[in-house]
C-alpha cells in the first residue's frame, strides 16, 4: 500500500457557528471496504459531500491517486471515478429502471432533441451487467413498482455502469430488513472483490463488524481513530464514536397499572390493492409503552393513521379499535385528540409543526385545552410554553421564534412538551428520536418513561431497535402488515426480532 | 413590507418609463395620475369609491391564500353577488313595491344578504370541488368567471333598463337606495362614495383580528402552511379550505353594497373593471395582511382612477394601461419579496 | 350538417390544440402553466399585425411563433431565475398580455383594440390544423423517443436526478418553456389569421384555460390532451350552431355551454392520475 488511493489532510468546514468537520486527516486504499462511522451529527455526511462535490470546503485539500482532487460538483467527481448513493434516492417513480441508466449517460445538449434513444442495446448491457454482479433488476419496471430494495440496487447498477470504482454509500442499510441486510453486505464484499473501493458511511456496528477493511471514526467533527480493522469489540467501537464509555442510562421498571386501554381487533387495511394491515389484533395497556418493531412500510404508518385520523387519512379500515365506550375508526381526528390522545408523528417538519409558525403558535396544535370557544387562551399557553421550554432546557429560549429557526433536538423537545404535557392518556409516539442529538434523546426518553409511569398508555413505532430495547414493556413485531409475534420484556431477543421483521414465523 | 414597498416604487418606475416609450412624458403621466387620484375632494372620494371594491376583493384573495388556495375567481364571485343582490332588489321592486323608507332597507339588507350568499356560493363551488374532486382550483375559479359573465349578461338581457342606450338593468325602487341617510355620501354628493368604504374597513380590521388571534385564523393559517400537520392536530382541513373559499367569495360580494345600494342601484354590464383580478394585486402588496390591504387597496383605487384620466389627458394610453400597471406591480412585488430568502 | 359539425369542430380544436401541447411541455418538465392565455393572446396579435405590414401568412405565424416563445421567457425568467411564485406570476403576465395588447393597437395602428381586417387570400385555411396535428405526433414521439423527451420527463418527475446527471434543469426547463410560448403563440395565430379574420380584444376567450384543463383531463400525455381537446372543440361547435337555431334558449346561456363542459370535465373524471412529481418545485 504504496500511494493511498485517496488522502483527505486537514479538512475543515463550518456552518455558521457549527464546525461539521475540524482538521479530517485520513487515507482510504484501494480494493477495500472503508467504514466511515460516527453518531448522528460527527460530520459523516458533510465529508462525503465535499468528497463528491456537493459542498466544498473550507480549508485542506483532499488527494485522488496522488493528485490534488477538487471537484466543484458531483459530475467531475463522477468523471473521476467516484459514484454515491445518496440515503435518499434520486429517482422518478414514473419512469423506468432503464431509462434512470440512460439518463447518466454524458450527452451534449444540442443533439439531444435529435437523438434516438437505443434502448434495446441499453437493455442487452445492463442485462450482462447485472448478471456480471448478480443483481439482477427488471429493467423495464418503472421505479414505483420496484421495492425499496431494488432502487437501491438500481443506484448501484447506475454507478457500475458508468464504470465508477469507487462508491460511496450513505447509510445504505436503513432500509433493508435484516435478511436483505445480510445479502446486501454479502455483495459489497463481491463488489470489493472484483477491485471496487467502497465506503460505507454507517452508524451500525454490525456492519462494520461483518464487512469492514478499514474503520474510521469521526465524532464532533473530528477523527476519533483510523485502523484497520481486525476484530475490535463492538464495544470499543461504541466508545470511540460516542466518547465515552457506552452505557446507555437503563429505566426502573414500574409495574403500576396493567389494564388495557386500547384494544384492536382484526385491523384490516388495504390501499391500491396491496394489503398494507393484515388482520391485527393487540392490546395497548395504560402504564404501559408498547413497542412496534418493523422495517419502514410494513403497515405502521397505516396503523398510526388508524389511531389518529383513520377519517382523514384517505385510507379504508375494517376491524376495530376499541377505546373506552369509542371505536376510533369511526371518529375524526379532531374527535378523537379530544379523548386526551396525544401525538409524536414519525415527520416532525411535515406532520407535527408548522416550521413558519412561531413556537407559541406550534404549541397550539391539537391542544384543545388551549381553546375557549373561538378564542385562544393565550396567557394559560404562554405559562405552560414558558415552562416546559424550561423543564426541556429548549435554546433559545425565546417562544416567538419561527419553529423552523429551532435545531432537530429543541423542535422534537417543543413537540414532545406538548403532548405529553397535555396530559394524554394514550400516547402515539412514531421515531421520537429521528435526526435528534445525544442530549435531547436521553431527554426524550426520560420524557416518556415519566409519561408511562403516570400511568399513560404509550404506543412506540421505532426503525431503532435499540430504542425499543431501551423503552418498551412489550414488542409487537410486523411485517407486511401482519403482527408476527408480541414478545415480553424477558423475551426480547435482538436476533429474534431480526428474524420476525424479515417475515420469518 | 419594506421590500414589498421597493418592489411596487420600482415597479411603478418601469410602468412609467414605458409610458416614456410609448411617447408620453412619465413625469407628466405621474401628476395626471396623481391629480386625478387626488386632485380634489371629488376625486378622492372617486378614488375612495374604488377602494371600496378592492377592499372586498383583496380580502377575498388573501383569505384564500391563507388558506393556501388561489383565488382568481373574485370576479365571478362578484358579479354573481351583484347580480344576486339586483335581482333580489327588482324582484321586491316589482312584486312588492316599497311604500315606506324603513320597508325598503328591510328590502334592501335582504337583498345584499342574498347577494353576499350568492357570492359564497360561487366560491364554494371551487373550494368544494378542490377538496372534494381535487380539480384544479386555478381553472375552476377561472371557468366559473366566465359563466358568471354570462349569466350576468343574460340576466341584463332579460332586464334591459327601457330608458337607457347602456347594458344596464332596470334600476331598484329608489326608496332602497341608501344615499338619504348615508354620513359618507354627504360629504361628496357627486360621486358615488359611499357607507360601504366603512363596512369594507370594518371586515378588514375584524378580519385581521380573526385570523390572527382566532381559533378559526389559527385553523385557516395553519391549513394554509401545512395541511398534513394541520389534519393530524386536530384541524379538519378540508373544511376550512372549503370555509375559506366561501368566505373568499363572500368578501368579494361585498362589491355589491359598494355598486349597487351604495351608488347607483342598477346592475350594469361590465361596471367592474376587474376588481377581482385587481385584488389579486392588492392582496400581494399587503402580503395577505387584512390591514395592509386597507392601505394597498387605496394605492390600488388610486391608480385605477388615475388611469380612467389618463384615458382623456394622453394620446397613447388607454384605460388598459391600469392592467399593465397591475401586472408589472404584481411581478415586481412579488419578486422584491424574494429577495429576503435569497440573502439568508 | 353532422359533416360540418365535425369539421368545425376541427378547425376549432385547432388553437386548443397547440395551447394544450404547449402546456404539455411546460407542465411535463415541471413548471406550472395557467399563463396560456396570455401567451396566446399575444401570439394572436403579433401575427396579425405581421401579417397585416408584410401581406403574408407565414410571416405572421413566425412572428405568432416567436412573440408567444419571448412571453415564455419572460416567464421563464421569473419563475427560474429568480424563483418567483409560478401561479402569480402566470397571473400577471396574463393581465399584462390583456393590457400590453390594447396599448401595443392604440400605438401602431390607432385603434382601440382590433387590428384592421385581413384579406380572405391573406389568410390561412386548414394549414394550422394539419400543422397542429403534426405537432400531437411529434411532441408523442419526441418524448418517449429521444433523449431530450427523456430529459423532460425527468425535469418534471425529478428534477434532482436529472441534476445529478449532469443536466441544468433550468436549461431544459427553459427549452421546454421556449417550445411552450411558441406552440401557445401559433394557438393564438390560428385564432386571429385562420379562424378569425384579425385580431379583436379577449378574442382568447379562456381557450388558454380550456387547453390546460384538457391537459389535465388528458393526463398529461399528448394523444389523450388532443382527444379532450376535441371534446372541448366539439362542444364549442355545438354551441356555436345552437347560436343560431334554438332561439328559444338565450345566446349567453348557449355561450357559457364551453365552459360547463370543462368545469364538469375537471370534476367529474379528474380522479387518481398521475400527476408530475416535480411540478413546481425547484431543484
Amino acid at each position: 500500500m504504496d500511494t493511498p488511493l485517496l488522502e483527505f489532510s486537514n479538512i475543515s468546514k463550518a456552518y455558521g457557528q457549527v464546525h461539521a468537520n475540524q482538521n479530517i486527516n485520513f487515507q482510504i486504499h484501494k480494493g477495500q471496504i472503508h467504514a466511515l462511522i460516527g453518531e448522528n451529527g460527527a460530520g459523516k455526511s458533510t465529508l462525503m459531500k465535499i468528497l463528491f462535490g456537493l459542498e466544498h470546503a473550507d480549508s485542506g485539500e483532499i488527494r485522488l491517486r496522488g493528485e490534488r482532487l477538487d471537484a466543484k460538483s458531483p459530475i467531475e467527481a463522477k468523471k473521476k471515478g467516484l459514484g454515491m448513493v445518496q440515503q435518499h434516492f434520486q429517482l422518478a417513480p414514473a419512469l423506468t429502471a432503464l431509462d434512470h441508466v440512460i439518463l447518466e449517460q454524458p450527452h451534449s445538449f444540442l443533439g439531444s432533441f435529435f437523438e434516438k434513444l437505443n434502448r434495446d442495446e441499453w437493455r442487452q448491457k445492463l442485462e450482462n451487467l447485472s448478471e456480471q454482479f448478480a443483481m439482477p433488476l427488471p429493467w423495464d419496471q418503472t421505479v414505483d413498482q420496484l421495492s425499496v430494495g431494488l432502487q437501491q440496487r438500481l443506484e448501484i447498477l447506475k454507478l457500475l455502469a458508468f464504470d465508477a470504482d469507487i462508491l460511496i454509500l450513505d447509510e445504505p442499510t436503513a432500509v433493508l430488513t435484516p435478511q436483505e441486510v445480510d445479502a446486501f453486505l454479502e455483495r459489497l464484499r463481491s463488489l470489493r472483490d472484483s477491485g471496487k473501493t467502497i465506503i460505507l458511511i454507517t452508524h451500525k456496528l454490525r456492519e462494520v463488524i461483518a464487512v469492514a477493511d478499514w474503520v474510521t471514526v469521526l465524532r464532533q467533527g473530528k477523527v476519533a481513530g483510523t485502523f484497520a480493522y481486525e476484530g475490535q469489540s463492538p464495544h470499543s467501537l461504541a466508545s470511540l464514536m460516542v466518547g465515552k464509555a457506552f452505557s446507555p442510562q437503563e429505566f426502573e421498571r414500574k409495574h403500576s397499572s396493567n389494564e388495557i386501554l386500547v384494544r384492536v381487533q382484526n385491523l384490516s387495511c388495504t390501499s391500491h390493492g396491496v394489503r398494507k394491515l393484515d388482520r391485527v389484533n393487540f392490546e395497548i395497556r395504560s402504564g404501559q409503552i408498547l413497542g412496534v418493531a418493523g422495517v419502514h412500510g410494513n403497515g405502521q404508518t397505516e396503523l398510526i393513521k388508524a389511531l389518529i385520523m383513520p377519517k382523514e387519512s384517505g385510507l379504508h379500515f375494517e376491524g376495530s379499535i376499541k377505546y373506552g365506550e369509542d371505536d376510533l375508526l369511526h371518529l375524526a381526528n379532531k374527535d378523537i385528540r379530544k379523548l386526551e390522545v396525544g401525538l409524536i408523528p414519525e415527520d416532525r417538519l411535515q406532520q407535527a409543526v408548522i416550521p413558519a409558525l412561531s413556537a407559541k403558535e406550534n404549541y397550539l396544535l391539537g391542544r384543545h385545552d388551549f381553546f375557549k370557544g373561538r378564542w385562544i387562551r393565550r396567557h394559560r399557553r404562554d405559562k405552560e410554553l414558558e415552562e416546559s421550554m424550561e423543564e426541556f432546557d429548549v435554546r433559545p429560549r425565546n417562544a416567538d421564534l419561527p419553529f423552523a429557526s429551532f435545531s432537530g433536538g429543541n423542535q422534537q423537545k417543543i413537540v414532545v412538551a406538548r403532548e405529553v404535557n397535555r396530559e394524554p392518556n394514550l400516547l402515539v409516539v412514531a421515531e421520537p428520536t429521528r435526526g435528534v442529538d445525544i442530549g435531547a434523546i436521553e431527554a426524550i426518553h426520560a420524557s416518556l418513561i415519566a409519561t408511562r409511569d403516570a400511568g399513560v398508555g404509550v404506543l412506540l413505532v421505532s426503525s431503532e431497535l435499540e430504542e425499543l430495547l431501551r423503552l418498551s414493556d412489550r414488542i409487537i413485531v410486523m411485517s407486511k402488515g401482519q403482527i408476527k409475534a408480541t414478545l415480553l420484556r424477558e423475551e426480547f431477543d435482538v436476533e429474534r426480532i431480526g428474524c420476525l421483521m424479515g417475515g420469518e414465523a | 413590507m419594506k421590500r414589498a414597498l421597493l418592489g411596487f416604487v420600482v415597479g411603478m418606475t418601469v410602468c412609467l418609463s414605458l409610458t416614456w416609450f410609448a411617447g408620453e412624458n412619465p413625469f407628466h403621466v405621474l401628476s395626471v395620475l396623481f391629480k386625478s387620484a387626488f386632485g380634489s375632494w371629488d376625486d378622492l372620494a372617486l378614488t375612495l369609491f374604488y377602494t371600496t371594491s378592492l377592499i372586498f376583493t383583496g380580502l377575498s384573495v388573501s383569505i384564500a391564500f391563507h388558506a393556501g388556495l388561489f383565488n382568481i375567481g373574485a370576479e365571478g364571485q362578484l358579479n354573481i353577488a351583484t347580480v344576486v343582490t339586483t335581482g333580489v332588489g327588482l324582484f321586491f321592486t316589482f312584486w312588492f313595491p316599497p311604500t315606506h323608507v324603513a320597508v325598503a332597507l328591510i328590502y334592501s339588507v335582504a337583498s345584499v344578504l342574498a347577494g353576499l350568499l350568492a357570492g359564497g356560493f360561487w366560491g364554494f363551488l371551487p373550494g368544494y370541488f378542490k377538496v372534494k374532486r381535487d380539480a384544479h382550483e386555478v381553472i375552476l375559479t377561472m371557468m366559473l368567471n366566465f359563466v358568471a359573465a354570462g349569466l350576468a349578461a343574460s340576466f341584463v338581457t332579460n332586464n334591459q333598463n327601457p330608458n337607457s342606450q347602456n347594458p344596464e338593468s332596470s334600476p331598484v325602487s329608489p326608496l332602497m337606495s341608501w344615499q338619504p341617510w348615508d354620513p359618507l355620501h354627504k360629504l361628496a354628493p357627486d360621486t358615488p362614495f359611499n357607507i360601504s368604504f366603512l363596512f369594507a374597513v370594518a371586515a378588514a380590521l375584524i378580519l385581521g383580528v380573526l385570523l390572527y388571534k382566532s381559533r378559526w385564523g389559527f385553523e385557516i393559517r395553519s391549513t394554509g402552511l401545512n395541511e398534513e400537520a394541520a389534519q393530524m392536530n386536530s384541524i379538519p382541513a378540508p373544511k376550512v379550505k372549503i370555509l375559506a373559499m366561501c368566505l373568499a367569495g363572500l368578501f368579494a360580494g361585498g362589491v355589491a353594497l359598494n355598486e349597487i345600494f351604495g351608488a347607483h342601484m342598477k346592475y350594469r354590464l361590465g361596471f367592474s373593471p376587474e376588481y377581482g383580478f385587481i385584488g389579486i394585486a392588492v392582496a400581494l402588496l399587503a402580503r395577505n395582511h387584512p390591514w395592509a390591504i386597507l392601505l394597498s387597496a387605496f394605492l390600488f383605487g388610486a391608480l385605477q382612477k388615475g388611469a380612467g384620466d389618463l384615458d382623456l389627458e394622453t394620446n397613447a394610453i388607454t384605460r388598459d394601461f391600469a392592467k399593465v400597471m397591475q401586472a408589472i406591480l404584481i411581478l415586481s412585488v412579488s419578486s422584491f419579496s424574494l429577495w429576503k430568502g435569497k440573502k439568508k | 350538417m353532422i359533416e360540418e359539425l365535425l369539421l368545425s369542430t376541427l378547425r376549432l380544436s385547432t388553437p386548443l390544440v397547440f395551447a394544450a401541447l404547449g402546456g404539455l411541455f411546460s407542465e411535463r418538465s415541471g413548471v406550472i402553466q395557467i399563463g396560456l392565455e396570455g401567451m396566446m393572446l399575444v401570439g394572436a396579435l403579433a401575427a396579425a399585425s405581421a401579417t397585416t405590414f408584410t401581406g403574408s401568412p407565414w410571416t405572421g405565424v413566425l412572428a405568432g411563433a416567436s412573440v408567444g416563445m419571448i412571453w415564455a421567457l419572460i416567464y421563464a425568467f421569473f419563475v427560474l431565475k429568480i424563483k418567483a411564485d409560478q401561479i402569480i406570476s402566470a397571473t400577471a403576465l396574463n393581465l399584462l398580455a390583456f393590457g400590453l395588447c390594447p396599448f401595443f393597437t392604440k400605438i401602431v395602428f390607432d385603434s382601440t383594440g382590433a387590428t384592421p381586417s385581413i384579406p380572405f387570400e391573406q389568410r390561412l385555411g386548414s394549414e394550422f390544423m394539419w400543422m397542429a396535428f403534426a405537432l400531437v405526433i411529434i411532441t408523442s414521439l419526441l418524448l418517449r423517443y429521444t433523449r431530450f423527451g427523456l430529459w423532460i420527463q425527468f425535469a418534471g418527475e425529478s428534477p434532482s436526478a436529472l441534476q445529478s446527471a449532469g443536466v441544468s434543469v433550468g436549461l431544459v426547463r427553459s427549452i421546454s418553456l421556449a417550445c411552450t410560448g411558441a406552440l401557445a403563440g401559433l394557438g393564438g395565430a390560428s385564432l386571429s389569421i385562420s379562424l378569425a379574420s384579425s385580431y379583436a380584444p379577449n378574442m382568447t376567450a379562456g381557450r388558454g384555460f380550456m387547453a390546460l384543463a384538457a391537459l389535465i383531463f388528458g393526463a398529461w400525455r399528448p394523444l389523450p390532451t388532443f382527444a379532450a381537446c376535441l371534446l372541448f372543440a366539439f362542444v364549442d361547435a355545438a354551441q356555436i350552431r345552437l347560436q343560431g337555431s334554438a332561439t328559444f334558449i338565450p345566446v349567453q346561456v348557449v355561450q357559457i355551454l364551453p365552459y360547463l363542459v370543462t368545469i364538469v370535465a375537471l370534476v367529474g373524471f379528474f380522479g387518481h392520475q398521475r400527476v408530475p412529481k416535480g411540478l413546481g418545485k425547484h431543484v
